[in-house]
């Protein structure tokens, strides 16, 4: 028969707690009942230990299985993907809670726990996540300890700074292992995370999509160059190129039945692609690490060229990934910031997308234009021209009003108020309506230096739409109409191009972005972004490249020989280490002071000859004395009897009794 | 199944390599010589754990998930440390086994202490494949333990080996030590009921012995005590008008019991022995003295604790007292007979 197993109640309680803190990041991915799933499982438990319920009878679980099989199977139709195989993974996590009965049940759940901590890295890797993990991983050894320990010993914040001990012990070894061990590379294709909702610059515009974008604090991405970095207005990093319009949304231009351009995955730009741009000087080399997006576009400074061999190239020199970026991702760029693109000819469909107009719309802006093309005389002129319209009475804001059927008339001749895509929208629009070729072109401008580290981040808030302009034998020139009505914007940011009632609208006071005018929060927040950064680039990044050259550096040379000498003289100073914290550690329980005396007492008794054996009693000492030793008997009987007094909590001076009878032992003989 | 036994083959064969390593002593320190660690089947679990996350890191280019694999080797690594220690260093020192009746479970007494500073938590003793005694030295330096053996036959019995282990802290580590305490558990012969104590019969015998004896015995006359058999009645004395008296004879005064073993004649030696065993616990129970006759040894009759023991002592080693002190000038084997 199996002895019945009670499981401590502290292994329970961070058992319970691990669950929860492990289950929680995931629930945007799970099925809406895991919660109930959950909360079933979690009261049945704790009513199994106390005795109240029974454990689930044999049908009762299959059904419960079953339940919960086709739940999964219904939320997600199939059981191939990581969102399916982790809510398998928890629900599996969960029932087995009904079915400790032993001992190696609750090693199992820990177990299980282990790996479904692993499965959160799959989709978020930061530093926070990281940390988070860390204290589950506490937990889960928590529970582990917990039904290890003796009865009596067990308290469950004893038990975790046991387990943080044990855990804190293994971080250095953890950390020669990281550094060291080889990084082999995908061994078989594996399911890919699925595809969340979107983050950052859509693939339209229409008025109203960038002064709603430009309100999120996150980070779009970091740039580190290679060199100095350049000043503000030439930080205009493109992500697309948006060519169709229908009088309202602009859209990527359409190439048969598929919007976007076509894209050449080699590494070198089409000859004839390469035969459309002219460059002077030396490249800008620059890393970006851009934040999940799940997107195929990568934004760069233009013209942009990149040696990864994940990075394909359109025609129009935008960047763009093989796969949606659906992880943080890093890739190298080498941007030419002196260049002519297409500057030869247009051809005849180019020029037609290029100079398309819905029919129809904005009557008044077409007019206009023709008319100020007219009387400009030349393109030149006339894109200064309606520069200058937009300087003299346009007003730069977030909360533009809103715009009818005619948006671009009822910007252009009646609002006059809007921010960045209205203005790139009406400008646009107004070029080609004098038959300039024109389109939009939507990315981020600008960006923050750390100057702790010197990289830059660009935030979402930095999300902005400018224009392109065709010039015949100048090819495309970038033209930001923002520009001509709030310079500020360019120069230093969103903040300081807006009136200060509109950037406090800006601020979130959960941000520590908001609070840049104090000196010490600001301080705290550009060491928090090199911490993430540098996470970015020695852990989540660490590969096979970065770990030879830094093992090159530590070792001399990457032979196996000298790696495994370095994982093994590594590995044994940590077990050294912990081995001498183990003998030094340890609290010596303050002996009693009774009992300090009575040890007196057997050493006084031993310097008179008579040796105490190990583990005898007072009583059985005391008899012994009695029939070995008559003459000490009178001395030994008062002792044992002050000495039993006290022990047993007879009060008043037994401790000064016993300390004068220790004192007064009868002389040694001769 | 063939995994398995092969299994315990291979254990087999592990003790009897480990157990040449270690002489037996009454008190021993563990230490490297006598610990050995591995991991447990749990822990072997927890391996292949590690190895499955190894594999999704691989696969997935994921390094944090490669850093949780690293991690769980480094615990693994470091919880050897932590196991190890929770046994090294511990003193066991044997303080007596206390005799037991065949088949009962013997306790033996150890005195398990630790030095140094830290404390030793959920350590099991155990004599070979019997049930453990859970022991942790937290807050105390020494403590005394009885662990139970289930004994066999009669005589000198040899628990084994004390087994000692711990899975202390993660229990994905098993550390443990095998030692010969030298330890000999007295087993008695199991009390079997043999009927009232032999009381009728001691009397006949004395009359018998008083007839054939003659007057040598007699001690002289007492006043007639109501429950004086009549036979003794000194009638003659009566009949000149003395009063009532009793013949006193000195052997029969002798309320003494004798447990025979010739009382048992028709039944084999463990049977004998087994039902003179049980007269000895029923007779130590009355306030009776009683002796012991075996053939070729006896024990005067007497009462008492030390008396039982002693009475016992004989029926436990009889006949086997010889034998095995030679096989313990040997190398100790399990001495018992079987009943």
């Amino acid at each position: 028969m199996i002895p019945v197993f009670q499981i401590p109640r502290n292994s329970l309680v961070w058992l319970l707690v691990a669950q929860t803190l492990l289950i929680l990041p995931h629930l945007p991915r799970l099925p809406v009942w895991i919660l109930f799933a959950w909360f079933i499982t979690v009261v049945w438990r704790v009513q199994i230990f106390r005795g109240l319920w029974p454990f689930p009878r044999p049908w009762v679980k299959v059904m419960i299985v079953l339940l919960c099989v086709m739940g999964l199977l219904s939320e997600y139709g199939r059981f191939f993907g990581i969102e399916p195989m982790v809510g398998l993974l928890i629900t599996a996590f969960l029932l087995k809670l009904l079915e400790m009965r032993q001992k190696r049940d609750v090693l199992i759940v820990a177990f299980l726990g282990f790996f479904v901590a692993a499965t959160q890295f799959l989709f978020s890797q930061t530093l926070l996540t990281t940390l988070y993990i860390l204290l589950t991983v506490t937990a889960l050894t928590t529970a582990l300890l917990g039904v290890h320990q003796s009865e009596g010993h067990r308290y469950p914040w004893r038990s975790f700074k046991l387990a943080g001990t044990l855990i804190a012990q293994s971080l250095p070894l953890m950390l020669a292992l990281f550094i060291i061990m080889p990084r082999l590379g995908s061994l078989w294709a594996v399911p890919q995370p699925e595809q969340r909702a979107a983050t950052g610059v859509s693939d339209s515009m229409a008025p109203g999509d960038f002064s709603r974008l430009v309100q999120d604090k996150a980070t779009a991405f970091r740039v580190t160059f290679d060199g100095d970095i350049p000043p503000p207005p030439f930080l205009y990093w493109r992500g697309l190129v948006l060519s169709d319009f229908d009088g309202r949304r602009w859209q990527q231009a359409r190439f048969g039945r598929f919007r976007g351009d076509s894209v050449n995955w080699n590494n070198e730009p089409l000859e004839q692609w390469r035969s459309t741009v002219e460059t002077t000087g030396e490249p800008l080399s620059y890393q970006v690490i851009l934040e999940p997006t799940q997107q195929h576009w990568l934004y760069a400074l233009p013209l942009a060229s990149s040696s990864d061999e994940r990075v394909g190239f359109t025609r129009d020199y935008r960047l763009v990934s093989r796969l949606p970026v659906n992880s943080r991702y890093q890739y190298q760029v080498d941007s030419h910031l002196n260049y002519r693109l297409q500057a030869q000819a247009l051809s005849g469909s180019d020029l037609g997308r290029e100079l398309y107009l819905p029919d129809g719309f904005n009557p008044r802006s077409v007019q206009q234009a023709r008319q100020w093309f007219a009387q400009a005389g030349s393109p030149r002129a006339y894109i200064d021209r309606v520069l200058a319209y937009f300087t003299r009475d346009f007003t730069y804001t977030l909360e533009p009003p809103l715009l009818g059927q005619h948006s671009v008339d009822d910007f252009l001749w009646q609002t006059k108020r809007g921010f960045c895509e209205h203005f790139a929208s009406a400008f646009v629009v107004m070029m080609r309506a004098a038959g300039i070729p024109a389109r939009v072109v939507v990315g981020y401008q600008g960006g923050a230096l750390n100057p702790l580290k010197n990289f830059l981040v660009v935030r979402q808030a930095d999300a902005h739409a400018w224009s392109e302009v065709w010039l015949e034998g100048e090819g495309w020139l970038r033209v930001d109409p923002t520009a001509a009505v709030a310079p500020g914007r360019i120069e230093s940011g969103l903040d300081s191009a807006l009136s200060p009632a509109e950037a406090e609208l800006l601020d979130d006071p959960f941000s520590l972005e908001s609070y840049r005018s104090f000196a010490l929060l600001d301080g705290i927040r550009l060491r928090l972004e090199v911490l993430e950064y540098d996470w970015h680039q020695w852990v989540m990044n660490y590969d096979q490249q970065k770990q030879s050259g830094l093992l090159n550096s530590l070792l001399g040379a990457v032979t196996p020989g000298r790696v495994a000498a370095a994982l093994l003289i590594s590995g044994f100073v940590v077990l050294a280490a912990v081995g001498a914290m183990l003998a030094l550690s340890g609290r010596r329980a303050p002996l009693d002071p009774g009992d300090k005396l009575y040890r007196r007492f057997l050493r006084r008794l031993k310097s008179r000859g008579f040796q105490h054996h190990p583990g005898e009693g007072p009583r059985t000492l005391a008899k012994r004395v009695k029939s070995e030793r008559p003459e000490l008997n009178a001395w030994v009987s008062q002792v044992v009897n002050s000495y039993e007094r006290y022990r047993y909590g007879e009060e008043g001076g037994q401790l000064e009794l016993l300390r004068r009878l220790v004192r007064e032992a009868p002389s040694r003989r001769i | 199944m063939i995994f398995q036994s092969a299994a315990n083959d291979l254990r087999a064969r592990l003790h009897r390599w480990a157990d040449a390593r270690r002489p037996p002593a009454a008190s021993q320190q563990l230490n490297h010589h006598s610990l050995f660690i591995f991991p447990s089947g749990a822990g072997l679990v927890f391996l292949v754990l590690i190895t499955m996350l190894w594999l999704v890191g691989t696969n997935y280019e994921n390094n944090l998930v490669l850093a949780l694999a690293f991690l769980l080797i480094a615990l693994f690594i470091v919880t050897i440390l932590h196991t190890f220690t929770n046994l090294a260093g511990l003193k066991l020192q044997l303080l007596g086994a206390r005799p037991a009746f065949s088949g009962e479970s013997a306790e033996v007494r150890l005195l398990v202490s630790r030095s140094g500073k830290r404390g030793r938590d959920n350590i099991l003793l155990g004599w070979g494949e019997s049930e453990e005694q859970v022991l942790s030295l937290i807050d105390e330096s020494e403590k005394i333990v009885s662990v139970y053996v289930p004994t066999r036959g009669r005589g000198w019995f040899d628990p084994g080996r004390l087994r000692i282990e711990s899975r202390f802290p993660l229990g994905i580590l098993r550390c443990w030590a095998r030692l010969d305490m030298d330890c000999r558990i007295l087993v008695y012969p199991r009390p079997i009921a043999a009927g009232p104590l032999p009381v009728a019969q001691a009397i006949r015998e004395d009359g018998d012995l008083s007839t054939a004896r003659g007057a040598d015995e007699f001690a002289g006359y007492r006043s007639y005590q109501p429950g004086d058999t009549l036979r003794n009645v000194a009638w003659k004395q009566y009949a000149r008008g003395m009063g009532l008296y009793s013949r006193d004879y000195s052997a029969f005064v002798d309320t003494r019991l004798w447990l025979d073993w010739d009382y048992l004649a028709g039944l084999d030696r463990e049977a004998r022995l087994s039902r003179l065993c049980w007269w000895v616990q029923q007779a130590s129970k009355t306030e009776a003295e009683y002796g012991l006759r075996l053939p070729g040894q006896g024990l005067d009759p007497g009462r008492g604790g030390a008396h039982q023991e002693q009475a016992l002592r004989m029926l436990a080693l009889f006949e086997l007292e010889a034998a095995d002190s030679s096989a313990r000038s040997g190398k100790r084997k399990s001495t018992g007979a079987t009943t």
